[in-house]
C-alpha cells in the first residue's frame, strides 16, 4: 500500500563530507577516492577493485540516523550481505544495530534503483560509529556514488496531492537525412522529476518554506512512496523560487517539483 | 587493441551511448608532478583505461578543424577549441585533488597538452580503445563570462612556431663567436646553411660552383695557424664535387692551400667538423686565395651532394623534395639538430608513446608516387625563412598537401588518384543542413609561368618557362596565366616540368566544392581520401570528391567534409558555338563570363553599321529555318543543379509590314520545339523576347538551333538575332 513520501532536508545529512576509512576492500585507483562517498554528488564514484567491503565512519560522537540511501551502485540485486550498522566503537563482530540492505533488480536501461534502509524506529539508531559492508561477494568490483544518511526521516504530511507528474528525460542527440533517415545518439543518462501540490496548513506551509530555505539548490532525499525501496537523491526544480498560494484561512496550495541529482551513466 | 569504430548501423539504429571527453594535462610549472583533467557532458565513471572519471563541466566543445594546405602552400592551423562550467571554481582533478582555479599561476597553463578523446558504449564493451580526435597545446584561455571558462587549443606547429616564437626563422642556428672565436663581426649572427641534394652548376656548363660558402675565421690545423675557415653549411653533406675560387675550379691546390672533404690532404679523419658542440662542413684555404675570397673579390664556391640519411657523410643522399622536407622536420622542427647522428621521429608526448610527431609513412608514400622528383636547394644562405615559408616551398616542390592527420602527427599527401574509402547517399547519411556547391573558377589557369633552379652565387641567373594546357584554353576560348610559381628546390629541368605539368592539369578546369555533414562514422576519414557521393538533387551517382577539410562538432556529434570534386568542372563546353556574319563572314563571340555556369552565346553576329538588325533569312511560310550561318549550340552539360534555364534572348523584325516572324528554338536530337512569340513590326524592337528552356541538366550532351519562320503572304526576308545565357 502507497505510504507518504519520505524525504530529507538537506542540513539534515550527518555524512557530509566525513571521510570513511576502509577495513576490508581496496580502491581502484586514486580516481575513486572514499571522498566521493559522501561528497553529495552520486555521479562521483569510489570504484573498488574488490568484490567485498566494508566502510565505516566515526562520527566523533553518538548521532542519530533515521535513515540511509545507498546511491549509484553496482550491486548485484538481491545480494546477501549487504548491511548497514552502527556500534559505540569500531568493532563489528556484533553490532548495536545491523539491518540487510535489499539491493533491487536494475531498470531496463541498467540503472538500479537507489536502496535506502528505515532504522527510525531502532533503539540503536544513535552511534559514534556507523558502517556500511558488502560480506559476501559481488558478481563484479563494488562501486558506489553516494551514501546519505539521514539524522531526520522526514514524512510528507500532507502527501502530494493527486494530479502529481513524474517524469523521465534521456537526453540524445539525434539528426536526420533529407530523405528522413534518422540518426539517434544516446549520452547514457536518464534523469527523473518530479512536480506536483501540497495542501497545507499554515504550519505545514512553514515547515515546507524552512526545507526550501535550507536545500534549495542542494541534494537531498526523496523517496516519493515510504513503502517502496526506490529512493532519489534531488534537488528543488521550480526555479530558485518557492510559491505558497493562500486558498483560504489555514489553507495553502505550494507548488513542488524535484530533479534528481546529478548521478552520470549506470555504473557498470 | 583496436580503436573504436562508429557504424552508421549503430547511428540509424540508435544503439550506442558516445562518451566524448576533453583531456588537459597541467603540468606544475617548472618541473613536476602532472594533473589531468577529464571534463565531459556527463559524469561518466570510467575505469581507467578509459580514462577514468570524467565530470560534467563540459559547456561546449567546439569543433575540431583540420585542413591541407592549399594550392599556395598555406599552413592552416589544426585547433580545437571548448568551454568548461567551473561554478564551484573547482577544477577536480583525477587524482581526487581539486584546485582553485584562481590560485593557479595562469601563464603555467599554456602549451600544455589538451587531446579530445572519444568513445562508446558498444567500443567499450569490446574493449576498443578510445580514439584521440585532437592532440595539440593550450594556447588562449580565459572567462568573458565566469564561471564558464573558454579554452582554445592548437596544433604542435601552430602552438611553437608563432612569428613571434623563439624558433620562428630556419635556420635558427647563427654563426657564433662560441664556434667561431674570431670570426668577423659582420659574419656573426648569419644563419648557419642547410643544403639538401645535389646542388651543382657543372651539368648547365656554368661550372663556377652554386653552393657559396662564409668566411667565420682561422683555426690552425697541424700546427699552421694560418688556415681559414670557409663554412659551407651546418652540418656533414654526403660529397664536395669541386671547390672554386672567383669561379674559377680549383685542381692542384688541394692539400696545399684548399683543404676539401674528400680531396686530397684533407687532414681530419672525418668529412664533417665538429666545432664548439655544433657540426659543420667547412673548406679551408689560405694564402691568396684565402685573402681574395676574404675581400670578396673571388668568392669560394662549391658544387656537391648535400645531406645525408646518416649526419657524418657516409649515409645516402636525400634528393626527394618530399624526403628532404621530412628530414627538415625530424631535424629542425621535433628535434634541435646541433651536432652528432641526425634525429629521427619522436614521440608525440611522454604519456603518449604510440604516436609519433611526423607520420614518416605518408611522406615516403607520396615520394613512391613521383620517383623521379628531385629537389636540390639550399636554406639559409639567402637570409632566414619562416615555418610557414618552408612548408609553402616543401609541398609547391614536393607537389603535396601538408596538414595534421587524424592522430594529430605531421602528415603529407599528394592528390594521385586513389581508391574510394566510402561511399555516401543523401538518402542515407548526408545529414539534412545548408549545403553550398559551387565551382570556383578563380583556380582555372591554363597557363603556368615557372621558375626554377634558385640561384646562390653571383655566377648563375634563374631561368623560367611556361606550360600551357591548350585543351583548357580551347575549353574557355581565352588563357588564363597563372602567378608564377618558383620552384625553389628543384634544379633539374625534368622535375621542373613535371611539377608545372601536374600543376596545369590540376587547374584546367574550375573545381567543384561542397560541404556535406555526416554523422559519427565519418570519425575515422582522413584528409585526402577519396569518397563518392550519391546526391538525387545534385544528379551525383558515385560522384567522386576529395576530402579538403574536416571539422568535428562533438557537442553535434556530426562531421563535416569541404569536399573537392574530382570530376571534371561543372560545364565543360567542349563544343564551340559561334555564328556566321552573313554580311562580313566573321565569326561571331563565344565568352565565358564570371562564372562557368554562366555562358553568355552570341547569336547572329554584329549588327550593321547603320544601327539595323539585318541578317535576314528567307524561309518558306511555316517552315522554321535556322538562323543564316548558325552552328548550333552544343554543350555538354555536368551540371550541379538538377535543371537549368537556358534563355535565349530574340530579337526579331520583317522587312515589310504584312508578313510576320516566329522565333523558335529546336532541339533536333530530341525533336523538341520551344516556340517564341509572333511579331509583324518592320522596326527593331526595343527589347528582346525571351524563350526559356528548362534545361534537365544532369549529365550529358544537348545541341540547340535558333530557327524563325515567316507569315504567308509576303515572300520576304525576316531578320532575327539572339544571345543565349544559361542561368542555373
Amino acid at each position: 500500500m502507497a505510504s507518504n513520501a519520505v524525504y530529507s532536508s538537506h542540513s539534515d545529512h550527518v555524512l557530509r563530507n566525513v571521510l570513511a576509512t576502509m577495513p576490508t576492500g581496496t580502491l581502484l585507483s586514486s580516481s575513486f577516492p572514499l571522498s566521493n562517498l559522501t561528497d553529495s554528488v552520486p555521479a562521483t564514484l569510489c570504484r573498488l577493485s574488490s568484490t567485498t567491503v566494508r566502510w565505516v565512519w566515526d562520527l566523533g560522537t553518538a548521532t542519530e540516523i533515521q535513515m540511509v540511501v545507498f546511491g549509484q551502485h553496482n550491486i548485484d540485486a538481491g545480494h546477501t550481505g549487504v548491511v548497514w550498522e552502527q556500534h559505540t566503537s569500531n568493532t563489528w563482530t556484533s553490532p548495536d544495530l545491523s539491518v540487510p540492505v535489499t539491493i533491487p533488480a536494475a531498470e531496463r536501461d541498467g540503472y538500479r534503483p537507489f536502496p535506502w534502509v528505515d532504522i527510525s524506529a531502532h533503539a540503536a539508531r544513535s552511534r559514534r560509529f556507523v558502517s556500511f559492508a558488502v560480506k559476501t561477494a559481488n558478481s563484479v568490483n563494488l562501486a558506489m556514488g553516494e551514501v546519505m544518511a539521514s539524522a531526520v526521516k522526514r514524512i510528507a504530511s500532507p502527501n502530494l496531492s493527486w494530479g502529481m507528474q513524474e517524469g523521465e528525460s534521456v537526453p540524445g542527440i539525434e539528426h536526420q537525412t533529407g530523405r528522413g533517415v534518422r540518426f539517434a545518439y544516446r549520452t547514457g543518462i536518464r534523469v527523473r522529476n518530479f512536480a506536483g501540490e501540497v495542501d497545507t496548513t499554515d504550519a505545514e506551509a512553514t515547515s515546507i518554506k524552512e526545507w526550501f530555505r535550507d536545500s534549495n539548490l542542494r541534494p537531498f532525499i526523496w523517496i516519493p512512496d515510504g513503502s517502496v525501496n526506490d529512493a532519489m537523491i534531488v534537488s528543488f526544480e521550480m526555479g530558485n523560487e518557492l510559491k505558497v498560494t493562500r486558498e483560504f484561512f489555514n489553507r495553502n496550495r505550494i507548488p513542488l517539483a524535484f530533479r534528481e541529482w546529478s548521478r552520470g551513466v549506470q555504473v557498470t | 587493441m583496436a580503436t573504436v569504430v562508429f557504424t552508421a548501423q549503430q547511428a540509424r539504429a540508435g544503439t550506442e551511448r558516445i562518451d566524448p571527453w576533453v583531456e588537459f594535462q597541467l603540468t606544475s610549472y617548472p618541473a613536476g608532478t602532472t594533473k589531468v583533467y577529464r571534463w565531459g557532458k556527463v559524469d561518466v565513471a570510467d575505469v581507467s583505461n578509459y580514462g577514468d572519471a570524467k565530470s560534467d563541466q563540459i559547456i561546449s566543445f567546439g569543433r575540431i578543424l583540420r585542413t591541407l594546405t592549399g594550392r599556395d602552400g598555406q599552413l592552416q592551423a589544426s585547433n580545437a577549441s571548448f568551454s568548461v562550467h567551473d561554478d564551484t571554481r573547482k577544477l577536480p582533478a583525477s587524482q581526487g585533488l581539486s584546485e582553485d582555479l584562481q590560485d593557479l599561476n595562469l601563464q603555467h597553463w599554456y602549451n600544455r597538452i589538451v587531446r579530445y578523446h572519444i568513445n562508446g558504449s558498444s567500443g567499450k564493451t569490446a574493449g576498443d580503445s578510445d580514439r584521440i580526435l585532437f592532440r595539440g597545446y593550450l594556447t588562449d584561455y580565459g572567462t568573458d563570462n565566469w564561471p564558464e571558462f573558454n579554452f582554445s587549443a592548437d596544433d604542435q606547429l601552430t602552438s611553437q612556431f608563432s612569428p613571434f616564437g623563439s624558433r620562428a626563422r630556419f635556420p635558427w642556428r647563427v654563426t657564433s663567436t662560441a664556434q667561431h672565436t674570431n670570426c668577423p663581426a659582420e659574419n656573426l649572427g648569419l644563419p648557419e646553411a642547410w643544403w639538401y641534394g645535389e646542388v651543382t652548376d657543372t651539368p648547365d656548363g656554368t661550372d663556377k660552383g652554386a653552393v657559396p660558402t662564409k668566411y667565420v675565421g682561422t683555426e690552425t690545423i697541424s700546427g699552421d695557424p694560418n688556415w681559414h675557415k670557409f663554412e659551407v653549411c651546418g652540418h656533414a653533406v654526403k660529397q664536395i664535387d669541386d671547390v672554386y675560387a672567383g669561379g674559377v675550379k680549383i685542381v692542384g691546390e688541394y692539400g696545399v692551400t684548399v683543404l676539401a672533404p674528400g680531396k686530397a690532404g684533407w687532414p681530419f679523419a672525418q668529412v664533417y667538423r665538429d666545432i664548439g658542440g655544433r657540426r659543420y662542413t667547412i673548406l679551408y684555404a689560405k694564402g691568396p686565395i684565402a685573402d681574395a675570397a676574404i675581400a670578396g673579390t673571388a668568392i669560394i664556391t662549391c658544387n656537391g651532394q648535400g645531406a645525408e640519411t646518416v649526419g657524418d657523410g657516409s649515409g645516402t643522399l636525400i634528393d626527394h623534395p618530399v624526403l628532404q622536407f621530412r628530414h627538415i622536420l625530424y631535424a629542425y622542427v621535433i628535434n634541435n639538430y646541433l651536432t652528432g647522428l641526425w634525429p629521427g621521429n619522436v614521440p608525440w608526448s611522454a604519456g603518449d608513446p604510440t604516436v609519433n610527431k611526423v607520420n614518416a609513412t605518408s611522406f615516403d608514400t607520396v615520394a613512391a608516387q613521383r620517383p623521379t622528383h628531385r629537389g636540390a636547394f639550399l636554406v639559409g644562405v639567402n637570409g632566414q625563412l619562416t615555418f610557414q615559408d618552408i612548408v609553402r616551398l616543401a609541398t609547391i616542390n614536393g607537389d603535396c598537401q601538408f596538414g595534421h592527420d587524424i592522430d594529430s602527427q605531421m602528415f603529407v599527401v599528394s592528390d594521385e588518384p586513389t581508391s574510394p574509402v566510402a561511399d555516401f547517399t543523401d538518402d542515407d547519411d548526408v545529414i539534412l543542413r545548408a549545403m553550398p556547391c559551387k565551382p570556383d573558377p578563380s583556380l582555372v589557369f591554363n597557363e603556368i609561368p615557372y621558375l626554377w633552379k634558385s640561384t646562390y652565387t653571383e655566377y648563375q641567373t634563374g631561368r623560367s618557362s611556361g606550360r600551357r594546357t591548350q585543351a583548357s584554353i580551347d575549353a574557355y576560348l581565352s588563357t588564363k596565366t597563372d602567378d608564377e610559381v618558383a620552384f625553389e628546390w628543384i634544379r633539374d629541368d625534368a622535375t621542373a616540368l613535371a611539377l608545372a605539368n601536374l600543376r596545369a592539369a590540376r587547374h584546367r578546369a574550375a573545381p567543384h566544392f561542397t560541404r556535406i555533414t555526416l554523422s559519427l562514422y565519418a570519425l575515422h576519414l582522413e584528409l585526402g581520401q577519396r569518397i563518392r557521393l550519391t546526391h538525387s538533387y545534385f544528379s551525383w551517382a558515385l560522384r567522386e570528391f576529395r576530402i579538403e577539410q574536416i571539422e568535428i562538432d562533438l557537442d553535434a556529434l556530426t562531421v563535416d567534409l569541404v569536399l573537392r570534386d574530382m570530376t571534371a568542372s561543372a560545364i565543360s563546353a567542349t563544343t564551340t558555338t559561334f555564328v556566321y556574319d552573313s554580311r562580313t563572314g566573321s565569326s561571331g563571340s563565344y565568352v565565358v563570363t564570371a562564372s562557368p555556369e554562366t555562358i553568355a552565346v552570341t547569336i547572329g553576329g554584329p549588327r550593321f553599321a547603320g544601327g539595323s538588325m539585318d541578317v535576314g533569312i528567307q524561309p518558306a511560310a511555316g517552315t522554321y529555318e535556322n538562323v543564316r550561318g548558325m552552328i548550333p549550340i552544343t554543350i555538354d552539360w555536368n551540371i550541379l543543379p538538377s535543371t537549368v534555364n537556358l534563355h535565349f534572348d530574340v530579337l526579331t523584325r520583317t522587312r515589310h509590314s504584312g508578313t510576320s516572324v516566329t522565333p523558335r528554338v529546336r532541339d533536333d536530337a530530341n525533336a523538341i520545339n520551344y516556340p517564341g512569340t509572333v511579331s509583324t513590326g518592320t522596326a527593331e524592337p526595343t527589347a528582346p523576347q525571351t524563350i526559356t528552356i528548362t534545361h534537365p541538366g544532369a549529365v550529358g550532351s544537348r545541341t540547340y538551333w535558333l530557327q524563325a519562320t515567316r507569315g504567308a503572304t509576303t515572300n520576304v526576308p525576316v531578320y532575327i538575332l539572339g544571345s543565349a545565357r544559361i542561368e542555373p
